[in-house]
């Protein structure tokens, strides 16, 4: 069981990991607005052919 | 096809197209046909499936103005509005009016497959700020796009850098403190699990020095705002609830840091961060749901008209206010607000003066003199000469007066805090009878009890309550429309013994209207011809207009010739000869009145009503009686708002019949009349009794800033909402009845959670008197106290959500 001397550390690592990666979302902003991606995801784009693509829409 | 569809379904559901309200016609209006044909001829229709989720109740309905946007492509338009991003393309933010549905937001966001030139459009959906990535198009075509599909779009005033900073510090500090948390609890956890089954001292060991080492960050990082404010506490000797808490952490900090360097076992540093990160959590919230208020009133404030039309050799040119010099001429149209300060260079003019002096009657200005920024030109079109702007107008050294005020009011001690110093004294006492009464049976034992004592009684709870209770009542009230700007403002509405109603708007309609009408002969052709003649935009004449309404297009007797007279009246002719007149009394000198239109003549003018009379070749066909007309709710609020100990008082610009006939219909004892802006501030200021004073003008700034809780209410001047501690965004008294039964109901909820928590401590602090507490008691008891406040509080009624 001595192996947790290092385990113990390396999950904490994993868990810097984790804060890293929640500082770089701060530092982008994105927790600024945390209402309208819930509605935005909520309108599909309907189904046409031919639909100009760019990065707002998703061709289904 | 689909329009063949929805024409036939019209024909029996009677309701917009566009936007969905009932109306008589296939569209309400030439807004929302333009609208549905530009959605329709861009391959959006998809919109109109998406309109009516999560519809906003109080945003108005997507319209366009079609107002000219050209002036966005100016120079010091595009230097001031327009940044550059790292990738080279320009980005801008505009407010948009007109935001209230997912559709809304679907739509917006397609901008880029829209208008050529435009790459990226992101909505923020709940302040309504469109952020655009553009590249090889112009500003107005953008602006003007947005217009065309209803949302009028309006600049930005860059937001504050250092608050945004300031944002980003304390999720940060959230983020470490749950990570320490976390992992000193997980740490914890297999350290109790060692107290049951055993665990090798080696191991027991390592735990705690590792939860020393994590938690580290959180104690000397997340938890600096503690220290800040404790410190700032002892510094102004002002109560505050960071001081107990401080103090427990502390103390735990270092008695259980002491304990793990000397290899004995009561450490609490589980519980300590995981106070920090509960605590900083309750604190981000609250500071979000004040944020939404401020930023509210910011915006508005922000969209104020910042352009003039400048008038040089005959041409008109669009103008950003400060590039105006003393000396320019700039036109007001009518219906505008002047821009400045200035001398007027037309003949004549009628002003609209409410914003500024609360005096709701238009008053006649002459040639070269004085005309002030604010104003409103009714009527007609006119050319002022400037002489100050900006910060030099009255209007701006109103505003600046009533800022002024705020760095001298006291600020509102919140309750928790003033139970926060008899808190630590108590604690302190008893923590050194404790390390007297086990002083015998070991130091350490004492220390360990002492320890147990302290962290088992820090405030969690109590700290959470007032955050938590203010969160959850403010955001209820903001769905109706109220928006509070701070926690204390809710505690100082309790606590408000007279209550100053400023008379236009709140009390009253606020714009005129007919109360009352004389006619003689047939009704339907007299308001035929009432409406024919007043098309302007003088407060008489909309009031007359809108009562005569349904006549407007039946035009039995077409009029020619209309002749407006400034202060006086209009006349016209028909085309068969005869001659009208309609105007205010002195207008027909020459009008003989007969005994019963003299009477209610007579009412009238006791009513304090203006009398508007109609006449066909100097014989009288009409007589409109014109008022302010009160609220219909006003009696009854009033009469409430007394029965729950609050004095009333109407404190008024207005001429003093008219405040005295509202008072007596609405049983009010004491008013003020004709008060200047700075008369209302004396008198809000030698008041005894705390205030909270209701106003919807900049005369009422000052006033609504030295009071102990100021209202700006809807419909009110832009700078009125952001020195106001509330602000109503819906018509109408229930709001404001509902604001003072919420707070009191929101503080009773706190009280209660009060209770609770201080119920806690007691138990917690007895078990550690009797030695009972130890790490695992202490770490199980702060959640289970703090789910309570919680719960509670969620189940709570605060505010009316509807």
């Amino acid at each position: 069981m001595d192996v947790i001397f290092i385990l113990l550390p390396i999950s904490f690592c994993l868990g810097l990991l984790g804060l890293i990666a929640y500082l770089w979302s701060v530092k982008s902003g994105q927790l600024e607005d945390l209402d309208t991606p819930s509605l935005r995801m909520l309108a599909d784009d309907p189904k046409v052919i031919g639909q100009v693509q760019d990065e707002n829409t998703k061709l289904q | 096809m689909q329009e063949n569809l929805n024409t036939e379904e019209n024909q029996f559901n009677l309701k917009c197209q566009h936007c969905g309200i009932d109306c008589k016609q296939q569209f309400c209006c030439t807004g929302c046909e333009f609208i549905y044909k530009m959605i329709n001829s861009s391959g959006l229709e998809h919109f109109y499936e998406l309109r009516d989720s999560f519809i906003k109740k109080d945003r108005k309905v997507a319209q366009p103005t079609q107002v000219s946007y050209q002036h966005f492509d100016q120079a010091e338009f595009i230097q001031r509005y327009v940044k550059i991003d790292s990738k080279g393309y320009k980005n801008v933010e505009f407010y948009l009016e007109g935001v209230h549905c997912a559709g809304c937001l679907w739509l917006l966001e397609k901008l880029p497959q829209i208008l050529q030139g435009v790459v990226q459009a992101r909505l923020n959906f709940e302040r309504a700020i469109i952020k655009i990535t553009f590249d090889q198009v112009k500003l107005s075509q953008i602006a003007s796009m947005l217009d065309a599909f209803g949302y009028p779009a309006h600049p930005l005033n860059q937001q504050k850098e250092i608050q945004a900073k300031e944002e980003k510090m304390a999720l940060l500090r959230l983020g470490v403190a749950g990570l320490c948390a976390a992992n000193t609890m997980m740490f914890a956890v297999s350290l109790y699990q060692g107290q049951f089954t055993g665990i090798e001292s080696k191991y027991a060991l390592y735990l705690r020095y590792l939860s020393f080492f994590v938690s580290l960050p959180a104690f000397l990082f997340s938890a600096q705002p503690f220290f800040k404010g404790a410190f700032q506490s002892l510094k102004l000797k002002q109560l505050h609830i960071d001081l107990p808490i401080v103090f427990g952490l502390l103390l735990g900090f270092f008695a259980s840091s002491f304990n793990t360097f000397m290899g004995r076992e009561h450490i609490y540093f589980d519980s300590l961060t995981a106070l920090i990160f509960l605590l900083l959590a309750a604190r981000w919230v609250q500071t979000k749901s004040v944020k939404r208020a401020l930023d509210l009133s910011n915006l508005l404030y922000s969209i104020t008209p910042k352009f003039a039309n400048l008038y040089k050799q005959g041409q008109i040119q669009k103008v950003l206010i400060e590039t105006l010099q003393i000396g320019n001429l700039v036109q007001v149209k009518a219906g505008e607000i002047i821009p400045v300060d200035g001398l007027l260079k037309s003949e004549s003019a009628n002003l609209d003066l409410s914003v500024l002096s609360g005096e709701s009657r238009a008053v006649k200005v002459s040639f070269n003199q004085d005309v002030y920024a604010g104003s409103l030109s009714i009527g007609q079109q006119i050319l002022v000469e400037v002489r100050k702007t900006g910060q030099e107008t009255r209007i701006a050294e109103l505003l600046s007066a009533a800022q002024d005020q705020s760095s001298k009011r006291a600020p509102i001690i919140e309750q928790a805090s003033k139970i926060s110093v008899y808190f630590v004294s108590f604690v302190l006492v008893l923590a050194a009878a404790v390390g007297i009464y086990y002083l015998p049976q070991g130091l350490f034992v004492a220390l360990d009890n002492i320890l147990a004592l302290l962290v088992v009684t820090c405030p969690c709870a109590l700290a959470l309550a007032t955050p938590l209770s203010f969160t959850l009542a403010s955001a209820k009230a903001a769905k109706r429309g109220i928006y509070i700007k701070g926690t204390q403002v809710i505690e100082a509405l309790t606590q408000v013994g007279k209550v100053f109603f400023d008379k236009t708007g709140t009390l009253t309609e606020g714009k005129l209207k007919v109360v009352d009408s004389f006619v003689i002969g047939d009704q339907g052709y007299i308001y035929d011809l009432v409406s024919q003649l007043e098309i302007n935009n003088h407060p008489l004449a909309l009031a007359l207009s809108e009562h005569c309404a349904e006549f407007k297009d039946s035009q039995k007797d077409k009029l020619v010739n209309i002749n407006y007279i400034v202060g006086k009246g209009v006349t016209a002719e028909s085309f068969d000869g005869h001659s009208f007149k309609i105007g205010s009394l002195s207008f027909h000198s020459e009008l003989k009145i007969e005994a019963s239109a003299k009477d209610f003549l007579n009412k009238a003018f006791s009513l304090q009503l203006s009398p508007v009379i109609l006449a066909k070749d100097k014989q009288l066909l009409a007589i409109f009686a014109l008022g302010d007309k009160l609220r219909v709710e006003a009696k009854q609020i009033v009469a409430e708002l007394e029965k729950s100990g609050k004095e009333v008082v109407i404190l008024s610009g207005d001429r003093k019949e008219i405040v005295l006939s509202i008072a007596a219909q609405l049983g009010i004892k004491e008013f003020y009349a004709e008060c200047s802006p700075e008369e209302k501030l004396k008198i809000i200021s030698s008041q005894k009794l705390k205030s909270a004073m209701i106003g919807d003008g900049v005369n009422d700034a000052a006033a609504l800033r030295a009071s102990h809780v100021g209202i700006g209410v809807h419909g009110g001047a832009q700078m009125c909402l952001e020195v106001a501690d509330v602000f109503i965004c819906q018509p109408g008294l229930g709001p404001i009845k509902e604001l003072f039964e919420g707070s009191q109901r929101t503080m009773s909820v706190v009280r209660t959670n009060f209770v609770f928590s201080l119920f806690y401590n007691v138990i917690g602090g007895s078990m550690a008197i009797l030695g009972l507490v130890n790490p695992l008691i202490a770490a199980l008891l702060m959640p289970v106290s703090s789910l309570t406040v919680l719960i509670f509080a969620l189940k709570s009624k605060t505010f009316k959500g509807d």
